[in-house]
């Protein structure tokens, strides 16, 4: 049925995001500003207010706007121009203490007055983040007479490719609706981990993720899966929930052109010859960081030397334990680094200056790390579990994510054959978010 | 006229608001043999632990150390005390004293157990009354695949199944007459000694809806977006669980958002309670399957007047089907396995019957009657009142008056 009317791009779990923007929430935001330009469609923007739990409509400004501070290189500016000025305060406070005093700044003290300064800072940030996101609330889900109620038609198209299991009352009401008004629904599916790999996550995500994936799988007339792997997840789902029918699923594949236009800039906590690998992602079990715990040990046991990793990501689920073994033992604390609020140009600098990077996830919807690496020109070792042989291709290296003398091997081989080996990845072209949103636009029209 | 017989009839539950099973049937056979007896009774010998509010003054609870042991053992405590009438002394003079006091010309056996103990109890009296059989199934089948089912070790039943056993085949042999709910349970019991069978079926009271019931329904369904319902009405009686996961199961998105299937009586609440909610095809099923548990007369009345299409997931288990009586009586359509219609062979034609023996032909039967959404495809042809109780169990009364 050729439908004429609206196509909606649902933006509510970014109406009340502040800061970085990262997996879903990126993918949002790439399509958002590709369809807000786009003539061709009559595009519009609806959220779900939870406080009202009704549907209306927003407009693009409201929530992608520099001074309501969503933009993530506008975010990430501020961050560094203030950590930036601080250290600069600090060393120039130290420069000019009297000379009695300055012996005293011991290099531990000197280390120790560092720690107060960071968690000084992190509590400013915190409380800095917690007031926009207060703000953020406070001016979503106040109703100014522009914020229109929602009629929909079956005219009409919403596609949705943001977080809906967030939601569980909007995903009941989507659903109704949809029933009622027979609008066309599209829903973009990034992965189904946590129906069918609920060890990797904590308790309370399973309940919301699979009710809003029954809904989606049932009541949807479009299915995009971001991967091959994730459209063989979601056929299984529809067959373990009785949905007969074969599923056509469409395919897209996400952009992983790098972002970040700003000149790098070399973080502190890496030194200018040094040489590191790296690995990016957010730390949570299913990243199998305790897998290169592992791999360091072995290393070490076996008189191996492997250089620095460098883990950049922010704090995640059910790894406390490897974290703190890995901070507290002595072979590995200074030898496997973790780093959260990372600003995106000392990223990017991480990516142009690491060795390679590594990525042993056990589970993926895609693997965007692994492409990004590739579009650095960086060689990836990653493991062949669900999408990652899709986005790594055959331009990776793979070990498997559960043995360690396996994947350690992979690096010794990597690092005696570097050139060599990453040859192909230095040629890698990018795949730019405008040929992602080509596809997406051919499945809407 | 009414006959002068007195009669009494015998089970090992009350049929205090009896809405189910065999409490039903026996409260039905009461209301038939009113109309055509002067003076008819029924006792329950029972245990309060299983039934605690609903019985009559005059129905006799088991006690003490008898009583703890039924608590624990409801598979097997209508075994316990039909045994107990022989063995317990102070049930069996109970038991003697009610007969003696009434003094009923006949007493109708419903569903053996009772006659288990009453055989050797029966001497105490200083009277003969005759003595017929009510059978609902052939019991000591059923309760051996009942244990079986639920996981008793066979040496630790075999006594008990023997008992059993013996007595209805003892009770069939010399009852005045036997009544059984199927022609196959009637041919079984002939084989196990009775003379001859009378069939008197399963039936079901006329349906009788008030608005207020269904409008409670509609409003409780339109609340979560529901339009279409199918019900499957059903005990925790292992074969109504049974069928239902055998020809339904746990993945429902075959069904439309405004679609749900509907569990009623405890067939529900035993689904609910032993759902992993922890398996994604389980768990999400929910989305589509509403248990509301026992209800009352009026609403299991007002719900089954609401619901667009019933559901009979029978495949096994013997005796007849109240609820294939049930869902005949409704004239709404219905989705049912070949078996549910064992003895009512002349209504599975019937254009609102969409009969499926396989899961997936059930669910889709159950798609395609929502989707055909013809609320009453009546056959004019079919007599649907040859269902109600009345008519179902006239046999027996006429029998009754001839012995």
């Amino acid at each position: 049925m050729k439908r004429n009317g609206t196509v909606w791009l649902d933006l509510t779990d970014l109406q009340e995001w502040s800061g970085h923007f990262t997996g879903v929430q990126r993918v949002v935001f790439e399509y958002a500003t590709r369809l807000v330009s786009d003539k061709s469609l009559n595009v519009r923007f609806l959220r779900f207010n939870q406080y009202h739990k009704d549907i209306k409509e927003i407009r693009y400004e409201d929530v992608f706007s520099n001074e309501n501070d969503t933009h993530p290189t506008q975010v990430e500016g501020v961050h560094m121009d203030v950590k930036d000025r601080i250290k600069q305060q600090l060393i120039r406070v130290s420069g000019s203490l009297p000379p009695f005093l300055q012996e005293q700044l011991t290099q531990d003290r000197k280390k120790k007055l560092k720690q107060v300064a960071k968690k000084v800072y992190r509590g400013a940030q915190k409380a800095k983040h917690g007031a926009a996101v207060l703000k953020h609330r406070l001016v979503r889900n106040v109703q100014p007479s522009s914020y229109k109620a929602v009629t929909l038609t079956d005219q009409d198209t919403v596609l949705i490719v943001g977080k809906l299991w967030d939601y569980p009352e909007y995903v009941d009401l989507l659903s109704v609706l949809k029933q009622k008004v027979g609008f066309r629904y599209i829903q973009l599916i990034h992965d189904i981990i946590p129906v069918y790999q609920r060890h990797l996550f904590g308790d309370g995500l399973f309940e919301p993720f699979s009710n809003f994936l029954f809904e989606a799988v049932s009541g949807a007339d479009e299915l995009i899966c971001i991967s091959d792997s994730t459209a063989a997840d979601v056929r299984f789902f529809a067959k373990d929930i009785g949905i007969q029918k074969e599923l056509a699923i469409k395919r897209i594949q996400l952009g992983d052109t790098p972002q970040i236009t700003a000149e790098a800039t070399k973080p502190d906590f890496v030194s200018d010859k040094e040489k590191f690998l790296l690995t990016v992602g957010t730390v949570e079990v299913r990243k199998n960081h305790q897998l290169l715990y592992s791999v360091y040990k072995l290393a070490r046991e076996r008189g191996v030397t492997l250089p620095k990793l460098v883990v950049v990501g922010g704090n995640g689920w059910l790894t406390e334990n490897m974290r703190f073994m890995v901070e507290h033992d002595d072979e590995t604390k200074d030898t496997i680094v973790f780093k959260s609020g990372v600003s995106d140009t000392a990223l990017k600098w991480l990516y142009q200056n690491c060795l390679f990077t590594v990525y042993p996830s056990i589970y993926e919807g895609w693997g965007l790390p692994v492409r990004e690496s590739f579009a650095y020109g960086k060689y990836c070792i990653t493991t062949k579990r669900s999408s990652l042989p899709e986005a790594g291709g055959t331009m990776a290296g793979y070990a498997s994510g559960y043995d360690a003398n396996e994947f350690l091997e992979k690096i010794t081989e990597t690092l005696n054959n570097l050139a060599a080996i990453t040859k192909k990845t230095q040629k890698y072209q990018p795949y730019t978010w405008d040929q992602s949103y080509e596809t997406l636009r051919s499945i809407i029209s | 006229m009414k006959s002068s017989k007195k009669v009494l009839l015998m089970s090992t539950y009350p049929i205090k608001g009896a809405l189910t099973g065999g409490p039903l049937r026996v409260k039905a056979i009461l209301e038939e043999y009113k109309k055509h007896f002067k003076s008819v009774s029924h006792v329950a010998v029972f245990s309060r632990y299983h039934h605690p509010a609903g019985y009559e003054p005059t129905d006799i609870a088991v006690r003490g150390d008898l009583a703890q042991a039924t608590r624990y053992a409801p598979d097997t405590s209508d075994y316990l005390i039909g045994k107990a009438i022989a063995t317990d002394k102070e049930l069996r003079a109970r038991v003697i004293a009610y007969i003696e006091q009434l003094h009923p010309d006949i007493i109708q056996i419903e569903q053996m157990f009772c006659w288990i103990g009453l055989k050797d109890a029966i001497k105490d009296l200083s009277y003969s009354p005759q003595i017929t059989y009510s059978s609902h199934n052939i019991e000591w089948s059923m309760k051996k695949e009942l244990l079986d089912g639920l996981g008793y070790k066979r040496e630790d039943i075999a006594q008990m199944i023997e008992d059993i056993k013996s007595a209805e085949y003892d009770l069939a042999s010399k009852a005045s007459a036997v009544f059984a709910v199927t022609k196959a349970d009637g041919e079984s019991l002939v084989a196990m000694g009775a003379k001859s069978y009378t069939l008197a079926r399963n039936g079901v009271f006329p349906l009788n809806a008030q608005e207020k019931d269904i409008e409670y329904w509609r409003a409780y369904f339109a609340q979560r977006g529901i339009e279409q319902i199918a019900v499957f009405i059903g005990s925790a009686h292992p074969p109504n669980i049974q069928g239902f996961k055998e020809m339904i199961g746990f993945g429902l998105g075959f069904l439309k958002r405004n679609q749900a299937i509907v569990l009623a009586g405890d067939v529900g609440t035993n689904i609910m309670d032993n759902l992993d909610r922890q398996d994604a095809q389980q768990f999400t099923s929910l989305r589509r399957l509403i248990s509301v548990g026992r209800l009352s007369h009026p609403r299991l009345q007002g719900l089954l007047s609401y619901a667009h299409t019933i559901l009979l997931p029978i495949t096994e288990g013997g005796g007849s089907n109240l609820k294939t009586a049930e869902a005949i009586a409704s004239r709404k359509p219905v989705v049912a396995t070949t078996k549910a219609y064992r003895s009512f062979d002349e209504f599975k034609d019937a254009p609102q019957v969409l009969l499926a023996d396989t899961r997936q032909k059930f669910k889709d039967s159950i798609s395609r009657s929502f989707e055909e959404n013809n609320v009453t495809k009546l056959d004019s042809k079919v007599d649907v009142n040859s269902v109600l109780w009345s008519v179902c169990l006239q046999p027996m009364s006429q029998k009754l008056e001839e012995i």
